[in-house]
């Protein structure tokens, strides 16, 4: 066999083991390198192949796995890419289980409102209903008034005397109906105010369910890491972030959303401790608070 | 003639690398001579490699000749560490696992590396 034949059985052969390899069942690799001299390395995410560093060479990386090659559900002998993804909440319970209770969170939270609105419906309906009172009030006047002008004058009374029992029974009538009215509101003010408080406080808990509804965080695995070997006391706060810092993924969202909460928690203390000095109540600092907290979700 | 005087030369740059292998909590530090070539445990859900060398010094991702430190953090299974905090004291560890918490992460599925004490 020529060198040419050699070629070309290498080169099919080749292709032949190409088709067949599977794809690499990737771990999660975290690389963190400092070197002085010659380096040569051929890291996966460079495209380029090997790479040659000469004096001083520096190296962070994550490599993270986003799909894995796994068995096909069709039942062929192709292997299906699957997503390796990172669900993240701030509950231990299962999504499913998640979500249910924040579910009948929200779904308690607006029978409660619902409740209230019927309430307050009704006592609405029932104030409609009551007989405006004054103008009967002033018929009875008018009514007084021509009977006494008539006794005055010593003509007949009895017409005069007819009407105004008449204009007196309506008053009366009015205001028995009104009566009863103000009671049943007053028996269902009650029932107003214990809903409308119960509404009140389910509110934040549905507000928060529903929020969480929809902070089905999803991403990739990820990595946090920090290099520059600077650790005290001082990274429980939000200073955590000085520093040289490596994060990918969820882990970043998370994070850098949780150091701008603690961010705004201490705008909102500091707000407040300038207030008090001021003799102020802080009311503007609350509502600075909730829009920043508003503007962070 | 020049492959007879490159092995020479790397076996005698090769003066020392210090291993660290932290697994399941404990941590080996093993020091050795000559070329040396790292392998992990293909089986091991987490596994932290520190290596610090002078001369010929083995790599994840190639080699190095001169003075070089190398942490390597492998974690071949997805569910149990889905994310990965490396961190150098407990009170950092405090900080995240506080940070994670206010932006709303879950502390499940996540391993910590402590890279002075072990993981």
């Amino acid at each position: 066999m020529d060198l040419r034949a050699r070629m070309v059985a290498v080169a099919a052969g080749l292709m032949a083991l190409t088709a067949c390899s599977p794809l690499p069942q990737a771990a999660l690799v975290y690389s963190s390198r400092v070197s002085f001299g010659v380096t040569v390395t051929s890291a996966p995410a460079s495209a380029s192949g090997p790479t040659l560093s000469i004096g001083y060479d520096q190296l962070d990386a994550a490599y993270v796995p986003v799909s894995v090659a796994g068995a096909n559900k069709s039942g062929t002998s192709d292997l299906a890419l699957e997503q390796i993804r990172a669900k993240y909440s701030n509950d231990q319970q299962p999504q499913g289980q998640q979500d249910a209770a924040n579910l009948a969170k929200v779904n308690d939270y607006l029978q409660a409102a619902k409740t209230a609105d019927a309430t307050k419906s009704s006592i609405q309906a029932l104030s409609s209903q009551k007989a405006p009172i004054d103008p009967l009030k002033s018929q009875v006047a008018v009514a007084t008034s021509r009977l006494s002008q008539l006794k005055a004058a010593r003509l007949d009374t009895r017409e005069a005397a007819s009407q105004l029992q008449d204009a007196k029974g309506q008053l009366v009538t009015a205001q028995t109906a009104n009566q009863a009215i103000d009671s049943q509101i007053k028996q269902l003010t009650p029932s107003l105010t214990v809903a409308e408080q119960e509404a009140a406080a389910k509110r934040p808990a549905a507000l928060e369910a529903a929020k969480q509804l929809g902070l089905v965080r999803e991403d990739a695995l990820s990595v946090y890491g920090r290099f520059d070997g600077k650790s005290d006391a001082q990274t429980a706060t939000v200073g955590l972030a000085i520093g040289k810092v490596f994060s990918t993924g969820i882990a970043a969202q998370s994070l850098a959303e949780g150091a701008g909460r603690a961010a705004a928690m201490d705008a909102y203390t500091n707000c407040l401790l300038a207030a008090k000095a001021a003799g102020s109540d802080g009311q503007k600092c609350t509502d600075l608070s909730a829009a920043s907290t508003g503007a962070i979700r | 003639m020049a492959r007879a005087l490159i092995v020479p030369a790397c076996i005698a740059l090769a003066a020392c690398t210090q291993i660290r292998v932290v697994q399941g909590g404990t941590t080996a530090v093993s020091y050795r001579l000559g070329v040396l070539q790292l392998q992990s445990d293909p089986d091991a859900p987490l596994l932290v490699a520190e290596t610090t060398g002078f001369g010929v010094v083995p790599l994840a991702d190639g080699t190095a000749v001169g003075w070089t430190r190398q942490l390597l953090i492998t974690s071949k299974d997805p569910d149990r560490c889905q994310l990965i905090v490396v961190i150098r004291t407990a009170e950092e560890a405090a900080a995240i696992r506080e940070q994670l918490q206010k932006g709303g992460g879950s502390l499940e599925h996540v391993c910590e590396v402590n890279t002075h004490q072990g993981g």
